[in-house]
């Protein structure tokens, strides 16, 4: 598949205090060009019944909003608000308009799925030696539905929501003959209709912990990470897409001065033991004269980190 | 008693835990197969979990008149001759200023010490103090390894492994790369990933064991970890219970003095002296007492602890004395848990019997009001007792990786007695007796695995 | 010697039951290759080969590009509604909640509240529904004065799921709610595993009531195991026969506890050694806390493993009770507030024969906490644990010793054998 591109800079959704991906061409972007994999926390429709494969929106850590935005490749749109303004003061004619699009889109689905359907169909009846089109007999079963069956193997009821419809005989339907209903869409992102909202100016960067140089520190060295609060550490670091990669250290920031338990370093060291992982600890150098300002991000910042590992075994 | 022959665990090639039977060496004193060495009977031992006596009565049989003669017996020539709890001499230990802990060289006493209740450390030993039988192995003495060497082995193993899986590794990666049709020279990154691994390894292995032993070598006596003030270390008495051949082997190997010493650390000197009145602390000569003795390790109990003279409620020795008493006096064996990043690990029966099964780690707690009066001690206590997550989530996966439950114990902390914040010293059980102590057991909870 | 602790080598020996594979990015192309080809059931995928380090082999870069490709294609399924299977519900911004006119009852066993003739769901259900692709949520109609009440002209337009967040989530402070994001996670993380979720009574409380159940059974067993326990007796026996000193503020104030003497058991010893208080987990419950709306620690959500007995009309108690915090926004907590925490839980000891360990791990209160870091929930069981109350000295025979004296022990509890 041809490589996603994206218009910089995007928008990032910032939600209750949270900084938020919808667009699914911008999780892949932004994975694929700037290391950012955030963490994906909603649910994959048909697959709902798992927590391993999660789907959009990709929440954001602060530190990687805030980098994206140094950068220029990003920028915050506070969404609550448009969205408020938006679709609760939509005037009339607008919503006819896109009900309108959503009807023409939700004929084209039922349309392409019917199809499917019947090139389904007509490929087993063909591989059972009988040719022609779909018979009375075989049940109507869209690809969606499909994938739902498949997907709920639960005892429980609530989840058995897209029944197979019963295999007794339905009339054929020949293409043009009869109006097909529409399928209903819930779109992912709000645009259209609304439009693509510029930057809030007033907004200001987004806020970091004091483990941002650290994050900052490693991203511009190619790491990619993740939250580590499993694992007992700030960030998962990996050296490559989390996707194809095992972590190599599970890092902590630390600010320069920061007094700590010296347990904690034992802590840490037993922590990576047997998992091929070291533990790493590190933080700006504040006690340097030279004073810095702005972003953390370019070789040379000042921040050093240290990596433990248990020599015990 | 039984510091010398038994077998210890060998691995067998894989990294297995190993079985536990010992395996004759190639040692040319053995001329003949001898029968595979039994284990120590830990039970017998370790039989008491004090060092101090009690005297049961005999068994009450209802059936059976003579059980009740015996009992008599029993009751009354203890009436005329009570017998002791404690030992007739008292234990007796030196305080190290350098090391901040007890230090005991009397034979007799370390092992008392150790196998009644596995108080103390041997200082060149990993815990129980095994640094002679180690040197006589060294000099071919002992038929069977002691646990640093079994682990020494393993490490060794373990290490010639991984750079055996990396090289692999390597191989099938040039091969890739061959395939693919890039240039031949291996990427650069996997040659210095091996290196890196054979480098450190090398120093460790050196550091842990190497090293002391080769200056053994040399000087005959090592001049580590003892101040001149301490007494000379007792020669190694013949009367010892040792095997004949042992004992003859000790004196051909010409080892004079056993070199090790059994380290008490704080909490266990206090329990030892106030809680069991079993042993006496002197300071170049002086003995110390027990009141003397709380005030001294609270003094020292934190690095940056000036010269005052008051101790703080809050002071990391009394917290950690207090829980260190209340495990010990419901029967628990108290170890420290450095090795796995926490406060102490509690064993039921000792840790030859069983792995730990619980990790301790003390929060202090400041919940009286005294605490929250003013601003400043708002603050203070903030610092004090503010503990993240990530810290949480840290020390309990390194204990579920070794199969331990992590117990969180919370000390309530009173406040001063005396309006200048410093406590009396005198009255050492009342002092403890004003903590309060709240466990709390902790366990990763997955919600997968729980549906049923 | 041996040292159990130190020989085992300390590897991640885990068991299979304690690997949670949500820890580790899993590669999408096992899931592909489940949705779109065959009638297989999707299982959950075996843990997949991964790479240790970039290296610059064509094979790597490939595999990255699939499994990025895959995992782009299952982001991109989207939310459709047969028009046989759709239930259509709208969004009410007064209360930030849906509700639907149309009932299927299949899919409102365990959630929605039935108010006013119209089925209403609370924001997190609401969302849940919409992004599993089983609801359609609509945004309310503007009405102005000179629109008529024509039905097709008063559809609303379709929230997207950008649009339920930012209502549901967005929206929620502005009717002084209290579901944030991290409780979503949960909510949804919970859901997913198959649990029915409720709202626990007190979540938008500061705290819920001091919990008493059970306590008023404990009493009564408690009463009826003195009389019985003829272990009096033998206390009584062995106090005419054992010598103590006296002198008991002395002892206390500079020692030694245990004053040379003659001792039939440890377990004199060791009683006189329990000087240091303990937390008496039989009493009564109480705050030690005022009641104050910025402890983040209640219980947040009742939850109810899926046996299919649930009934919403009467739910019963719950199989686990969480409480969701923000690993940013809190720290561990004081024993204050972990103590007023578990007071709002009932009392739950552990059952009459299980072993030692067990018993201690079970505690006498629990709570699950989840903490919650940046979208990812970690859960964490916190019992009360009464290592007092379950004295290892008392469970332990030693070998050598052979039978105590006096008449024997009876015991009101089962005594498990401890290991």
């Amino acid at each position: 598949m041809a490589d996603i591109s994206v218009q910089e800079p995007f928008p990032i959704s910032l939600i209750a205090n949270r900084y938020l991906l919808f667009d699914v061409n911008i999780v892949t972007y932004a994975r694929r060009e700037h290391n950012i994999c955030g963490v994906l926390i909603g649910t994959i429709p048909h697959l709902s019944q798992q927590n391993i494969f999660l789907g959009i929106p990709l929440e954001l850590m602060p530190e990687e909003a805030r980098l994206l935005v140094e950068k220029g490749h990003a920028y915050i749109v506070e969404d609550v608000e448009s969205h408020k303004s938006g679709f609760l003061e939509m005037s009339r004619e607008e919503r006819l308009a896109f009900l309108q699009v959503m009807d023409k889109q939700g004929r084209e689905t039922a349309l392409s799925n019917k199809k499917k359907a019947e090139e389904r169909s007509e490929k087993a009846l063909q591989r059972k030696g009988l040719a022609g089109k779909a018979q009375e007999s075989s049940p109507r079963v869209s690809e969606t539905a499909e994938l739902n069956t498949r997907a709920y193997t639960d005892a429980d009821a609530e989840t058995s929501l897209f029944d197979l419809p019963s295999g007794t005989a339905s009339p054929i339907f020949s293409q043009n003959s009869i109006a097909l209903e529409p399928y209903f869409i819930t779109p992912t992102t709000s645009y259209p209709p609304l439009p693509i909202p510029p930057t809030t100016p007033t907004l200001s960067l987004p806020d970091v912990p004091r483990t941002y140089p650290l994050f900052a520190h490693l991203h511009s060295r190619g790491y990619f990470m993740t939250p580590g609060l499993r694992f007992g550490c700030h960030y998962t670091v990996y050296p490559g897409d989390p996707l194809r990669f095992h972590s190599h250290f599970l890092a902590t920031g630390a600010d320069w001065d920061e007094e700590f338990n010296l347990l904690d370093i034992v802590g840490g060291g037993r922590l990576g033991t047997g998992v091929k992982k070291a533990y790493l600890i590190g933080g700006a150098d504040t006690s340097s004269k030279d004073s810095r300002s702005g972003g953390y991000s370019d070789v040379g910042d000042g921040v050093r980190a240290f990596s433990i590992e248990w020599a015990g075994l | 008693m039984a510091s010398a022959i038994y077998s210890a665990e060998v691995p067998s090639l894989v990294t297995d835990p190993g079985t536990n039977r010992a395996v004759p060496t190639e040692n040319a004193t053995e001329s003949q197969r001898a029968p595979r060495p039994k284990k120590p009977n830990y039970g017998q031992i370790h039989s008491r979990p004090l060092p101090l006596e009690t005297y049961p009565l005999p068994a009450f049989i209802p059936h059976n008149p003579l059980s009740i003669f015996r009992i008599v017996y029993v009751v009354f020539s203890q009436l005329f001759r009570p017998p002791s709890s404690h030992p007739s001499v008292c234990y007796k230990g030196y305080f190290s200023h350098e090391t901040q802990s007890v230090h005991v060289t009397d034979c007799k006493t370390i092992r008392a010490l150790w196998e009644k209740g596995f108080f103390g450390k041997g200082n060149l030993s990993r815990s129980e103090p095994r640094w002679l039988d180690q040197e006589m192995r060294k000099r071919g003495l002992l038929a069977q390894e002691t646990s640093e060497e079994v682990t020494r082995k393993r490490r060794e193993e373990r290490r010639r492994f991984k750079i055996e899986r990396a090289r692999k590794e390597r191989e099938a990666i040039e091969q890739q790369l061959r395939e693919e049709g890039k240039i031949s020279h291996p990427a650069p990154i996997d040659e210095t990933e091996t290196l890196d691994n054979a480098q450190p390894q090398e120093i460790r292995q050196q550091l842990s064991n190497g090293n002391i032993n080769d200056r053994i070598e040399e000087n005959g006596r090592i001049k580590y970890g003892r101040t001149p003030a301490l007494p000379e270390k007792t020669p190694i008495k013949t009367t010892q219970p040792l095997k004949l051949d042992t004992r003859h082997s000790v004196e051909a190997a010409g080892i004079e003095l056993d070199e090790e010493h059994l380290q008490l650390n704080p909490e266990e000197v206090l329990f030892l002296a106030y809680g069991l009145g079993v042993l006496e602390v002197s300071d170049q000569g002086i003995p110390i007492p027990t009141s003397s003795l709380f005030k001294l390790f609270c003094r020292h109990s934190s690095c940056q602890s000036p010269e005052t003279q008051s101790i703080q409620p809050d002071d990391s020795f009394l917290l950690k004395y207090v829980v260190y008493h209340h495990f010990r006096s419901l029967g628990w064996v108290v170890r420290p848990g450095v090795k796995f990043a926490v406060d102490y690990l509690l064993y039921n029966k000792g840790p030859v019997f069983s792995h730990a099964e619980f990790a301790v780690m003390i929060i202090p707690s400041y919940n009286h009001t005294y605490w929250s009066e003013s601003l400043e001690r708002k603050v203070k206590i903030q610092q004090k007792e503010k503990r993240d997550w990530w810290w949480l989530h840290r020390i309990n996966r390194v204990q579920t990786q070794v199969h331990k439950s992590l117990v969180l114990v919370y000390v309530e902390i009173p406040p001063p007695l005396h309006d200048d914040g410093a406590i009396s010293e005198l009255d050492v059980g009342n002092i403890l007796k004003r903590y309060n102590v709240r466990e709390f057991a902790l366990r990763r909870w997955v919600a997968n695995r729980n549906r049923d | 010697m041996a040292d159990k602790d130190e020989d085992t080598p300390q590897l991640s020996g885990v068991n299979a039951g304690d690997i949670d594979l949500s820890d580790e990015t899993q590669d999408f192309r096992f899931l592909s290759n489940l949705s779109f080809s065959g009638t297989d059931l999707p299982k959950i995928p075996k843990r997949g080969e991964k790479d240790f380090e970039p290296h610059a082999t064509s094979l790597q870069s490939s595999t990255l590009a699939a499994s990025r490709a895959a995992m782009h294609s299952a982001l991109s399924i989207p939310r459709i509604h047969p028009p046989k299977t759709h239930i259509m519900a709208t969004y009410d911004p007064d209360t930030n909640m849906a509700y639907v006119d149309k009932i299927k009852s299949q899919h409102f066993q365990t959630i929605g509240k039935f108010f006013q003739g119209k089925e209403w769901l609370l924001p997190e259900e609401a969302l849940f529904m919409l992004e599993r692709g089983s609801l359609d949520v609509r945004w309310p109609v503007l009405r102005t004065a000179d629109e008529d009440e024509n039905d097709s002209n008063s559809l609303g337009v379709p929230m997207s799921l950008q649009g339920a967040y930012a209502a549901f989530i967005g929206m929620e402070c502005g009717v002084g709610g209290k579901l944030t994001l991290e409780m979503y996670n949960v909510y949804a993380g919970l859901k997913r595993a198959g649990y029915v979720v409720l709202r626990s009574g007190s979540w938008n409380n500061e705290r819920g009531a001091l919990d008493f159940t059970n306590l008023a059974k404990l009493d009564a067993r408690e009463a009826t195991n003195k009389f019985w326990n003829f272990r009096i007796f033998a206390e009584i026996w062995e106090m005419l026969l054992t010598r103590k000193s006296d002198g008991g503020a002395e002892r206390l104030a500079l020692g030694p506890l245990i004053t040379p003497g003659l001792y039939r058991t440890y377990d004199d010893i060791y009683r006189l050694l329990q000087i240091i208080p303990n937390h008496n987990r039989r009493s009564p419950p109480t705050f030690s806390l005022p009641a104050d709306s910025s402890n983040p620690f209640h219980v947040t959500y009742h939850i109810y493993k899926p046996t299919g007995k649930f009934r919403k009309s009467a739910p019963g108690p719950p199989d686990y009770r969480v409480a969701v915090v923000n690993a940013r926004e809190t720290s561990v907590p004081t024993m204050a507030q972990l103590s007023d925490l578990l007071a709002t839980t009932p009392y739950d000891p552990p059952s009459a024969s299980s072993q030692l360990y067990q018993r201690l791990k079970h505690g006498s209160r629990n709570i699950i906490l989840a903490i919650v870091d940046q979208g990812i929930p970690s859960y964490i069981r916190v019992a009360d644990a009464s290592f007092s109350d379950e004295k290892l000295y008392e469970r332990q025979a030693r070998g050598s010793r052979g039978k105590r004296g006096g008449f024997g022990r009876g015991r009101g509890r089962g005594r498990g054998r401890g290991r």
